[in-house]
């Protein structure tokens, strides 16, 4: 991020090459300590001091771009139509010329980018709205968003803007939601940013940009998958499952594994919605049916609801293929939820499908749980004991055991909780 | 700054003025020389939600008779309704078609939800009345009571005590502008000048 300082992705490396250059015999123990000591103090230090300035860049900004915003639309009455439209004018002009500056003077720092970025992409939107207070516009969200999102694409390019770049997914998503479900025309849009989390993630998939470029991304595609199960309904564990399989998976091929849950979003998104929508499913209390309707598409966006309806699902069975090579049963467990989805309503039969998916459930706790002591990971741990607890409740609620026997069994449960936080933290201790 | 990213820069600043600068020519040209009607407002639905800054306004206009079905909002398209001026004055709309025709006419859409009375709702371009934020809400209260009757009316008592207020609208081939919005006859800022006591 700042350029006094090795770039992440290389001091990232290098600490990856050392013990393979150490075990070769190219550099001895001590060089390798003093190489260790110097790269992982750069890889840290300058990206809590970029962190700040950025964010605190960008804070700034945007409560700037507000407040000019609440000021300007206080609707002045005695001001004449060309004074309001002159002011009208005034937010977007200031922050052209900020953005000017910051190409000119400070390209090189990402808090300037950053807070031009998104200073700029709300003058946008201040202009068109007080346009449409001063002639009495309707309250046209669809067409106001639409317009607000292509004058402020650019800028993602311009200067390089991560944050505006995620502002511009969550608002085409919200556009899409607003339109009347042009799904062709949300993913036309979102094709236009996909240049820039490439060339983020080419960069340093872990780095702050990309982390942030996919958690709204990422948001933003499963907002637009569950606006395409609109008039699909009943294909809802199919089209969310195999997203969540399929961020899954992306994450577990391509992400450090030791990353903080923040810092790894497509993970972090596909091992909630699997968990998620395997309790739902072994629940048995929004089984779909099993019949998979293909409702005439014929238009462009009947073909784009085709698209994020099964898109997700075959790149999920797609990257679960290139996962077996690896062998990890944890992963292959949790990126299987499409395979399982489509064997449990194979046989047309309810009941099958939510044994199935109970077991399911199940077997995925027991790998985390597993993988949580192998690994001496807590929040592991802990997620594995909670998704066979979440099972048991669902069971329990389901079922017409007395009161004092579920009360029992809750108990246990809890203790047992309790034992393998306490025996887990011991041995990490040991 | 290389020079691809300064035409770049150039473009782009050019493409934001010109959007909103497009949007203040349209609107002035059909303020300029656009035909003025009057729609009459609709009575007030007492849940009807005071949002803000800004009057919403419901029509008698929105309400016309028609076989055409509501659309789906996925659905939505662009409507043509054509123009007629009552007796008393005041725009209805009738014959709605998908291409514009000859007479004068209005571009509109068509709402998922009728009218109380099953005709067919049309959502008119224009629903709003921005004001300065101090008086919007005397101007809310004052356009309230008069569509609901509850406005003191001396001049006239025993009348029907309703005096919907109006608004008038600028056309110009099939699309709108608002002009003013009326209350009992007078412009809103004139009228909070004269008829509603200072607090």
């Amino acid at each position: 991020m700042n350029s006094q300082v090795p770039d992440s992705a290389h001091s990232r490396w290098l600490l990856e090459e050392l013990p393979l250059m150490e075990a070769r015999g190219l550099i001895d123990s001590e060089t390798a300590k003093k190489l260790r000591a110097h790269y992982a103090s750069q890889l840290t230090i300058p990206r809590r001091v970029s962190l700040a300035l950025v964010i605190c860049g960008v804070l700034g900004a945007a409560l700037i771009g507000f407040g000019v915003i609440l000021l300007l639309a206080h609707n002045w009455d005695h001001w004449s139509r060309a004074t309001r439209m002159v002011m009208s004018f005034m937010p977007l002009l200031l922050t052209q010329v900020i953005t000017l500056y910051v190409l000119v003077r400070q390209a090189s720092s990402v808090a300037w980018r950053e807070s031009a970025a998104l200073a700029h992409m709300l003058s946008v939107a201040a202009s068109i709205a007080l346009i449409g207070q001063t002639y009495h516009l309707p309250g046209d969200l669809e067409a106001f968003l639409l317009s607000w999102m292509l004058l402020s694409l650019p800028l993602v390019y311009l200067l390089n803007a991560s944050i505006t770049g995620a502002a511009c997914a969550i608002g085409i998503a919200a556009w899409a939601a607003d339109s009347g479900h042009q799904l062709a025309g949300y993913l036309g849009l979102m094709a236009l940013l996909l240049p820039h989390l490439a060339y983020k993630l080419r960069e340093d998939r872990h780095s702050l940009s990309s982390t942030i470029l996919l958690w709204s991304y990422a948001s933003s595609l499963t907002a637009a998958s569950m606006i395409a199960l609109d008039r699909e309904e009943d294909l809802w564990p199919l089209t969310l499952g195999g997203l969540s399989a399929a961020y899954y998976l992306a994450d577990a091929r391509w992400f450090t594994p030791t990353a903080a849950r923040m810092l790894r979003p497509l993970g972090t998104l596909g091992l909630f919605g699997i968990a998620l929508i395997s309790l739902v499913l072994a629940s048995g209390e929004w089984w779909p049916s099993s019949e998979f309707r293909t409702a005439g598409y014929t238009s462009l966006n009947q073909a784009a609801v085709w698209l994020l309806n099964y898109g997700s699902v075959i790149a999920a069975l797609f990257l679960w293929a290139l996962a077996c090579t690896k062998r990890d049963l944890h992963t292959l467990a949790y990126g299987a939820l499409p395979l399982v989805y489509l064997i449990s309503i194979s046989t047309g039969s309810k009941i099958f499908g939510l044994v199935t998916f109970n077991l399911y459930a199940l077997a995925l706790g027991i790998l985390s749980l597993r993988r949580g002591l192998q690994q001496n990971s807590l929040s592991t741990l802990n997620f594995g004991l909670l998704l066979i607890l979440a099972l048991g409740l669902i069971r329990f609620l389901n079922s017409d055991f007395p009161y004092w026997l579920r009360g029992l069994a809750f108990v246990i449960a809890g203790i047992g909780f309790l034992v393998a936080n306490v025996y887990l933290k011991r041995r990490s201790a040991s | 700054m290389k020079n691809w990213k300064l035409v770049a820069f150039i473009l782009i600043c050019a493409t934001q003025l010109g959007v909103p600068a497009s949007m203040i020519h349209q609107q002035q040209k059909i303020l300029s020389v656009g035909k003025v009607y009057r729609f009459k407002t609709a009575p007030v639905d007492p849940a009807d939600p005071f949002r803000g800054r800004y009057v919403a306004v419901r029509f008698e206009a929105e309400c016309l008779d028609s076989t055409v079905e509501p659309q789906r909002l996925a659905d939505r398209t662009w409507w043509y309704a054509q123009l007629q001026i009552n007796d008393d004055g005041y725009t209805k709309l009738h014959s709605l078609s998908r291409d514009a025709p000859p007479k004068e006419h209005l571009r509109i859409k068509l709402a998922e939800w009728g009218c109380e009375n099953g005709q067919r709702r049309v959502l008119l371009p224009f629903d709003r009345y921005y004001m300065d934020e101090a008086l919007a809400p005397a101007a809310e209260s004052a356009y309230l009571a008069l569509n609901r009757g509850t406005a003191p009316d001396s001049a006239n008592p025993g009348h029907d005590p309703r005096r919907p207020a109006h608004v008038t609208v600028r056309v110009l081939d099939g699309k709108a502008a608002l002009e003013e919005l009326y209350l009992d006859g007078k412009p809103v800022s004139e009228y909070l000048r004269t008829s509603v006591p200072p607090p």
